[in-house]
């Protein structure tokens, strides 16, 4: 409706200009979507906007508690990856022991690793471990050069989420997540002087 | 019945009543935030606007800030530790020491704008064209930039400025700064080089890899007026030769406004009693690659046999430019193939 529709004029008559004046008002209803609560009062409403309730379980979720990660379901190219040979949409979920430690700068990483045939270039379905969940305390410095290089065996290694460790190197401090959602994955074959790479993609 | 009776019309107040908002609450402790989230706020010791960033990943490394290491957080002062650096010094500190970045270089938008371009007509009307205002903050009393033309006639340089001058002392001043995402990267130069061949003169046309001086592994963010994204070069001028391209990519992030209240002079610096808003463009974190991995310093050329003479450098590359020929279509071609390009995209 336009609200110039809601003007009148002398003489005109007031029934059908108030039922689409009240018709008009009903949009100043107000609805709680998710995370918000009113409280109500006759001389109007409070509005409060809860977000500790919105919270977003994303594929690939990383959350460590006393150096145990847990792993929300996540895929690549729909496979499930696995750690120590168990699926991360199993009934009960697998968690990752982080051992290793950081790195010089209080940093490490849990990543998923792809292996592929160098071959075909393919992830083999068959092998349930071609997508195994890692951690690890550097990533390979060619990855700021893009893509994910391979290792020479046909392994790319995609970041879900840094871990920032307290100073002693004996706990986590924080957790920094990557990876938001489903990917894709491919393998570029090397070619001339450029290096095999592996990309990820959101699904 | 033609009336409305007073108990119908006390109903439709107490609805609007009930239903008008009386004030709000955000209990954000735990909210998530996404990558690249600015958060503005107010720094009263040293009287500035700053901003923090939510970390954000370009292949799995968080980006970083520059700023002076005697305001860089604890962690990059430690890192740092044993560079021996002087306290004014900038560092890049990481996203995830939750450095604080400085904002500093504002751009008028709307009634005390610069103005951003001239234009003359054919019958010599001088006009004067500003920056709009966006709607959101129009709304907001953001008051529009100036209607300024001028026409030249027999009397001289006739002025008009036209617009809501009287209610300019009303209206609210806004100011913007762009923060852009930098990833560097190798860069691409062509030039042409001459020489005698056996059976007359050849020319070959360069294309080199250069590293960027200081070439930082993680990708860094910058403050700025006014984020111009860079106009790829034409085919043309890289065929010219002696072109060098840029040595990172760039990405629009966000946009940070400052609103001042009503009655702010015009040419004054957002202080605390302006209002922060901001305008996210990126939400997720990224990947970057170039569409070639090459080594440094590496060479790629491809060589034309002319039979002209030497000292015609000029006019070979001029009559290559100027006919579509086989030798165009080769040297398109191979600069196709040989030039570095780079993109992000979200992981």
């Amino acid at each position: 409706m336009n609200v110039r529709d809601l003007y009148v004029h002398r003489g005109d008559p007031i029934l059908p200009a108030w039922n689409r004046l009240l018709e008009w008002t009903k949009q100043f209803r107000l609805f709680a979507g998710r995370g918000i609560r009113f409280t109500r009062t006759p001389n109007g409403t409070f509005v409060i906007a809860d977000q500790n309730t919105l919270s977003w379980d994303h594929p690939f979720r990383v959350q460590v508690s006393d150096k145990e990660a847990a792993i929300t379901l996540g895929t690549i190219n729909k496979l499930v990856p696995t750690i120590n040979g168990v699926a991360l949409d199993a009934i009960t979920a697998p968690k990752l022991k982080i051992t290793g430690g950081p790195n010089t700068d209080l940093r490490s990483w849990i990543c998923a690793d792809v292996r592929v045939d160098l071959e075909s270039g393919q992830i083999n379905i068959e092998d349930k471990d071609a997508i195994i969940v890692t951690h690890v305390r550097e990533l390979d410095p060619r990855s700021s050069e893009g893509g994910s290089p391979d290792d020479g065996r046909g392994t790319g290694r995609h970041p879900l989420a840094m871990l920032i460790w307290n100073t002693d190197k004996s706990s986590i401090r924080r957790t920094h997540q990557v990876t938001h959602f489903n990917q894709q994955h491919r393998f570029i074959v090397a070619s001339d002087s450029q290096p095999s790479r592996h990309l990820f993609w959101p699904e | 019945m033609n009336t409305i009776s007073a108990s119908e019309w006390n109903r439709l107040v107490d609805e609007l009543r009930r239903n008008q908002v009386m004030g709000s609450t955000m209990l954000q402790s735990g909210a998530w935030r996404h990558p690249w989230e600015v958060t503005p706020s107010w720094d009263s010791e040293h009287k500035r606007w700053v901003a923090t960033i939510e970390p954000g990943f370009i292949n799995g490394l968080d980006a970083t800030v520059s700023i002076a290491l005697n305001e860089s957080p604890e962690a990059t002062r430690l890192r740092h530790a044993e560079l021996g650096m002087e306290e004014t010094d900038s560092v890049d500190a990481w996203l995830t020491e939750e450095p604080v970045l400085p904002l500093t270089a504002w751009r008028a938008i709307g009634a005390d704008a610069d103005p951003l371009n001239t234009s003359v007509t054919p019958n010599g009307t001088l006009t004067v064209s500003f920056e709009p205002v966006p709607e959101f903050f129009t709304a907001l009393g953001v008051g529009e930039p100036p209607n300024i033309s001028s026409q030249i006639d027999d009397f001289g340089i006739v002025e008009q400025v036209s617009g809501e001058v009287d209610a300019a002392a009303e209206k609210r001043l806004l100011r913007s700064c762009d923060l852009v995402l930098h990833q560097d990267r190798f860069a691409t130069t062509t030039q042409w080089t001459q020489g005698v061949g056996i059976d007359g003169t050849f020319v070959q046309f360069n294309v080199i890899y250069q590293i960027p001086s200081n070439m930082r592994e993680r990708a860094y963010i910058r403050a700025t007026r006014k984020y111009e994204p860079s106009s790829s070069a034409d085919m043309q001028d890289r065929l010219k030769g002696d072109w060098t391209d840029q040595t990172f990519d760039a990405l629009h992030l966000a946009t940070v406004y400052m609103v001042s209240p009503e009655g702010a002079a015009y040419g004054s610096e957002p202080d605390e009693t302006w209002t922060p808003y901001v305008k996210h463009r990126v939400f997720w974190n990224l990947n970057h690659a170039s569409n070639l991995l090459e080594p440094a310093l590496k060479h790629e050329n491809i060589v034309f046999n002319t039979g002209l003479a030497m000292g015609l450098l000029d006019s070979i590359a001029n009559q290559i430019l100027a006919t579509i020929n086989d030798q165009n279509a080769a040297i398109a071609e191979f600069l196709g193939r040989n030039t570095l390009e780079g993109r992000f995209w979200s992981t």
